[in-house]
């Protein structure tokens, strides 16, 4: 494929250089769900990062291989769907989808075909891209007609691209008693209430969250477990995590927060 | 079903409560659990008040939300 480089144009094959692929995590790298392999998704359901099970749900098998080592799977029913965000498809016109193994795939409501397919998309919509059973791997959307080799980007990359859509922060609590993980500086807002604002990887849009497991709110004096966190005002890169239910506290008082328990978790998605 | 809930300075959050999972939705409406809370609020999913009331006029509520 010939590179033109002029003072007028610019480079005129830009799917030839790095960042051409519009699929996020398309060699599989990225789990940050813990999908485990076979296992049924219903439909809208997450596996790897920007992954979802289709309209009538989906299911695929792999074996991960090292960190940022792609991984072929195998959809052994249904089909999965990445919804490429709009913002990333901002040429419009003709794409073309390219992956390697069986299955066949699909460019929004276009038909099934096997790697090659080409489809339009107009520029800045949300478009789906989906594959039904057989191997698949190494997915690649680019613009124009021609499918080139696969973009492989740093692993920190392809994770920061994930995370604009989903993130967790899973302060497994590995190191048995007393090596908690500490997750941040709270405070108490009054005797009742303690409170912390988590900050997270910019997001898409204002974030759904949701907690689970036990954090503490401690002092040297004084600390208290909380199984259940409520979250307000999420925006696209802060969220007020707050208990109203608290005892003893001193308004004012700053508060060490820690995970308190095993797989304690806070997601955060903006997933489309 | 969805709960309305109080938030951090004790009036109603902008946000609901998915009751499956606990997780707080944003009013923001590119937030898609948000435009699917709506949806299937609309289609007949419970809505519970602050209380835990199931909330009878909830298809104004929706209507009232950005």
């Amino acid at each position: 494929m010939p590179v033109i480089i002029d003072g007028t144009n610019g480079v005129s094959t830009p799917n030839t250089f790095a960042f051409k692929n519009r699929i996020i995590d398309g060699g599989f790298t990225i789990n940050q769900r813990g999908y485990t392999s076979g296992t049924s998704l219903s439909s809208g359901s997450y596996g790897h990062d920007r992954w979802k099970g289709g309209a009538s749900g989906g299911t695929y098998t792999f074996t991960q291989g090292s960190t940022g080592v792609n991984t072929t799977i195998t959809i052994t029913a249904g089909s999965i769907i990445q919804v490429i965000e709009g913002a990333n498809l901002p040429e419009g016109g003709t794409y073309v989808l390219s992956w390697t193994g069986t299955a066949q795939g699909k460019i929004g409501s276009g038909s099934f075909g096997a790697s090659g397919i080409t489809g339009t998309i107009t520029a800045g919509t949300n478009t789906n891209i989906e594959f039904n059973t057989g191997t698949c791997g190494n997915v690649q959307l680019e613009v124009g007609s021609t499918a080139t080799s696969f973009d492989y980007r740093p692993y920190g990359t392809e994770f920061d691209l994930c995370r604009r859509y989903y993130e967790q922060f899973n302060y497994t609590n590995a190191g048995g008693a007393n090596q908690y993980i500490t997750s941040g500086v709270g405070m108490a807002w009054t005797g009742t209430d303690v409170r912390i604002t988590l900050s997270y990887y910019p997001k898409r849009a204002s974030a759904t969250c949701a907690f689970s497991g036990t954090i503490r709110f401690a002092t040297n004096a004084l600390g208290q477990n909380f199984t259940s966190m409520t979250f307000d005002n999420a925006g696209v890169n802060t969220v007020l995590l707050f208990n109203g239910s608290a005892s003893g506290f001193t308004a004012g008082q700053a508060q060490q927060v820690t995970a308190q328990a095993a797989n304690t978790l806070i997601s955060v998605n903006a997933e489309l | 079903m969805y709960k309305q809930y109080i938030g951090a300075d004790g009036s109603l959050a902008n946000a609901i409560i998915r009751l499956s999972d606990n997780a707080c939705i944003p009013f923001a409406t590119d937030n898609t659990d948000y435009q699917t809370f709506k949806k299937e609020v609309l289609a007949g999913a419970e809505l519970q008040d602050a209380d835990g009331n199931v909330m009878t006029d909830a298809s104004a509520y929706i209507a009232s939300l950005p």
